[in-house]
């Protein structure tokens, strides 16, 4: 039974009385990869920002390997990485000298690991920051989260600038670092396709609530799109409970539903009289159809 | 090894796990092949290496793949016995489903598929299904 | 323990032109004070026959003090790096991140006026004072000179041009005023509780930054909408709004603030050898030349004006001379006001006067077209050109200050810097006209990925 690295009980965040997130309730287990979805202004941030301790949330609680987050200890901070929307990187410095100056902040730093991926991810570790690419800014970025070996590595949209062949890397780099089952990630991105292929887990953000929070592939079972096919024809009203969005065509229809089961597929279709397809949709369709 | 799409509506510890079901009754995967570590299949798909993991031990527990202890997965080497046709047949239920609604789609008759189905099965031998089967 | 002392490695050797800065110091500084301690006695302190000149004696004894004055800049990254670090996410996640940088702030600021009050105190030891009671004032003194100089630094670092102009005067104020407190008969009681108060606010800013945050981002979000900038109303004035010179008159009279505060304080002096400098000339030169530097974006703003006018690069250099003369008239203009209202109430001769204005009309126009100069990341030429042009213009001002020096003289220096204004303008054009701007970008923190 493991202890989860992040734990989140009815959490909130008002500023100047707009609330910024409301509810949100979630855990982190090691080896869990977390895709946190959104869209822009929805509150991820904040979330992210909460979970780190950055700002006290104004209602419920969240902590981090058994602290409350707002006051990490010192010791504790050493298990936590993060990597943030903007680089911040101090310009004058060149990367070897950011790498060993955030280095000797951490009691242990895997001096081979940095080299090795700046070598495949072709960061030249001599040159100044001021003179690098954004997208070689960005990799350093996420190269100085990983060299202490963090147990919750927590990344805001951490390839945003990067080339797909980058992008593959960064993902390569992400799945070695869960793949032991000891260590966490969490990550926020809008290519929907990367979180698709890694996360375990997603949390969609909408309206500054935890719109969905679990198991990817309960999400991919529970936001469905049925077919309706009626050669009779349809019902009036298709009433069918938890609808998102319903498109009728003549003799069928397209309703996308949250909340499905296999369960209720005949006695959906015995009580509209219809015949039900089920298709699964690809993840950036359920994101598009719950912002419809 | 495998042909995986995690952008297709179907969950990607679905298309893994039938993929090695399938090859391994077909003898595509003969007993005792040795599957990639959680690790490397993870790294090689791009995938969640829980994904892998599951899929892994939901197939060791129907036997289809055998654990050894400090050793990769390997298939079962154990002709194992058969499970009960109504089982085997559930496997089928997808393919059935799609053939079902395209026949529907087409506006043909059951009997008309079950002719061409017979055909179907009498043209394919145990060989071209050997063939048939996707080498990666 | 060891990220303290990384963070300190790292503000003194970050740049390669740091390091160079830093070492030069150390070695000037213990170099030079062996060489004052291993020779024979100097004649200023001891009436004693001595093998140097006078002018050598003063070049020997200033290696320290101007070795002193390098190790001090060569930790000029702490103010900018130090900050950045401490307003980005990696204070809260770096463990015990806060309280590391802050002290290696306090470590770098405490060595840097170690090693200064040492070698002041050297100087002061021949005298005859108490080593360790002037070592005591000495690095008081100085440990509070020091932080309001990097405060004063940082605040430069990020500023716009007045911001800039402001910084600098108070830059050179806190190089020279802690003097006075150095010498013993003053009290001490003031500095120490400037400097109390000092490295409290700055704990607690540093410390308490989180519950903080929020209130500075909204009274500076406003005040910058209150104060800031100029507004649009249409009719005519487009290409000022592009190159930025639609306003003067921030700069044109923040002028007015350090002017003030070098006439009060140099109200009763009194140069006690004919041809020593004047001060206040020296501030106002500098000044003349402040405004002329702005220039140097005008290069970086021309890109979006070429984007959507016909003009080419020829006709662009044009405008932005039109644009930047216009906006630095006013300026020169206040400056030239002011030093005619100082010199009448410090009643200087009316000789000096015209001779001053001079100076500072040449200062301005030798600085507008240095800026121009600028098209691509400052280099070599533009850092040797802008030295050369300070050097010549002081030296200038100390000339037209003595009464002594003969107005052929004066003439002769005069033309010749009007001369190197038409030759900086020259070659600004030649550069305009093969502006390339792709070495002259506005956001320089970020190349094209290539």
């Amino acid at each position: 039974m493991s202890v989860p690295y992040a734990v989140a009980h009815q959490l909130g965040k008002a500023f100047y009385g707009k609330r910024v997130l409301e509810n949100a309730s979630f855990t982190v287990e090691p080896g869990d990869i977390v895709g946190v979805l959104g869209k822009n202004g929805a509150g991820k941030t904040t979330l992210l920002e909460l979970m780190l301790g950055f700002t006290p949330p104004t209602a419920g609680g969240v902590e981090l390997f058994g602290h409350a987050s707002y006051r990490l200890p010192g010791a504790a901070k050493a298990r936590l990485g993060f990597v943030p929307q903007q680089d911040e990187l101090v310009n004058q410095l060149t990367a070897a000298d950011q790498i060993g100056v955030i280095a000797s902040f951490y009691p242990r730093w895997d001096d081979a690991l940095v080299t090795r991926l700046a070598r495949e991810w072709e960061l030249d570790l001599g040159e100044r920051i001021k003179g690098m690419s954004v997208g070689q800014r960005q990799k350093l970025s996420i190269l100085l989260a990983l060299g202490h070996r963090p147990d919750l590595l927590i990344l805001d949209e951490p390839v945003a600038s990067l080339d797909p062949v980058a992008r593959r890397q960064f993902l390569e780099q992400i799945i070695d670092v869960a793949a032991d089952g000891a260590r966490a990630v969490v990550f926020s991105s809008h290519i929907v396709s990367d979180v698709e292929r890694l996360a375990n887990k997603i949390w969609i953000v909408k309206d500054h609530r935890l719109y969905w929070q679990g198991d990817f592939d309960a999400l991919k079972d529970s936001i469905v799109r049925l077919h309706l096919r009626a050669p009779r024809g349809l019902p009036d009203t298709i009433a069918i409970p938890s609808a998102l969005s319903v498109q009728r065509n003549g003799s069928s229809a397209t309703v996308v539903v949250r909340d499905w089961s296999d369960g209720l597929h005949s006695e959906t279709a015995g009580k509209l009289g219809v015949e039900i397809e089920v298709e699964q949709l690809t993840l950036e369709d359920i994101f598009l159809e719950l912002h419809r | 090894m495998f042909i995986l799409k995690p952008h297709s509506g179907v969950p990607i510890y679905r298309q893994l796990s039938e993929q090695i079901r399938r090859m391994a009754a077909s003898g595509q995967l003969q007993p005792g092949t040795e599957l990639p570590s959680i690790r490397d299949l993870a790294m090689q798909h791009a995938i969640n290496p829980m994904t892998v993991s599951k899929v892994y031990s939901l197939l060791e527990a129907e036997g289809v793949l055998e654990r050894n202890r400090g050793k990769p997965m390997t298939i079962a080497k154990v002709a194992r016995a058969q499970s009960p046709a109504p089982k085997r047949l559930q496997q089928l239920e997808p393919h059935l489903e799609q053939l079902v609604l395209a026949a529907r789609q087409l506006e043909l008759g059951e009997s008309d598929v079950a002719k061409a189905l017979r055909n179907t099965w009498e043209k394919t031998d145990e060989r071209s299904v050997r063939r048939r089967t996707p080498a990666r | 323990m060891k990220a303290v002392a990384r963070l300190m490695l790292a503000y003194f050797t970050g740049t390669r032109l740091l390091s160079i800065v830093t070492a030069l110091g150390l070695i000037a500084i213990v170099g030079g004070s062996a060489v004052l301690f291993y020779l024979p006695p100097l004649v200023a302190q001891h009436g004693l026959p001595s093998r140097f000149s006078l002018a050598e004696e003063a070049a020997l004894q200033m290696a320290p003090v101007a070795g002193v004055l390098c190790f001090i800049f060569g930790a000029s990254l702490l103010p900018s790096m130090s900050m950045r670090l401490v307003t980005s996410h990696y204070a809260y996640v770096l463990p015990y991140g806060r309280v590391k940088l802050l002290a290696s702030a306090f470590g770098t600021v405490a060595l840097v006026s170690l090693v200064a009050s040492t070698t002041v105190t050297l100087f002061f030891m021949d005298a005859g004072f108490p080593f360790l009671l002037m070592f005591r004032r000495g690095f008081l003194v100085s440990l509070t000179s020091n932080t309001i100089l990097y405060c004063v630094l940082w605040f430069i670092g990020r500023s716009s041009s007045i911001g800039k102009l402001l910084g600098v005067a108070a830059a050179v104020a806190t190089l020279v005023v802690p003097l006075r407190y150095q010498v013993p008969g003053t009290s001490i009681t003031p500095v120490w509780i400037a400097c109390a108060l000092l490295w409290a606010t700055l704990t607690a800013g540093v410390l308490l930054a989180p519950r903080m945050k929020l209130a500075y981002g909204g009274t500076r979000h406003s005040l910058a909408q209150r104060f800031g900038g100029a507004s649009y109303r249409g009719g005519g004035r487009e290409v000022d709004f592009m190159f930025g010179t639609a306003n003067p008159w921030p700069l044109a009279l923040g002028q007015i603030v350090p002017i003030a505060i070098a006439t009060y304080y140099l109200r009763d002096y009194h140069p006690y050898a004919a041809d020593a400098p004047n001060p206040l000339l020296a501030v106002m030169t500098i000044l003349s030349v402040v405004s002329g530097g702005l220039t140097a974006v005008a290069a970086t703003r021309a890109r979006a004006l070429w984007l959507r006018t016909h003009w080419t690069r020829a006709e662009l250099f044009g405008r932005a001379e039109r644009a930047f003369w216009g906006h630095n008239c006013f300026v020169l203009g206040v400056l030239l006001v002011a030093l005619i209202a100082v010199g009448s109430w410090l009643e200087l001769p009316t000789r000096m006067l015209v001779l001053w204005l001079g100076l500072l009309m040449l200062g301005t126009t030798l600085s507008t077209y240095l800026g121009l100069i600028v098209t691509a990341s400052l280099g070599w030429t533009e850092c040797v050109l802008a030295a050369a042009t300070m050097v010549a213009l002081l030296m200038t001002s100390i000339y037209t200050g003595a009464a002594t020096t003969p107005p052929a003289t004066i003439v002769a220096l005069y033309a010749a810097l009007a001369v190197a204004a038409l030759a900086f303008r020259q070659l600004a054009a030649r550069r305009w006209a093969r502006l390339d701007w792709m070495l002259c970008r506005a956001d320089s923190t970020v190349r094209p990925a290539t």
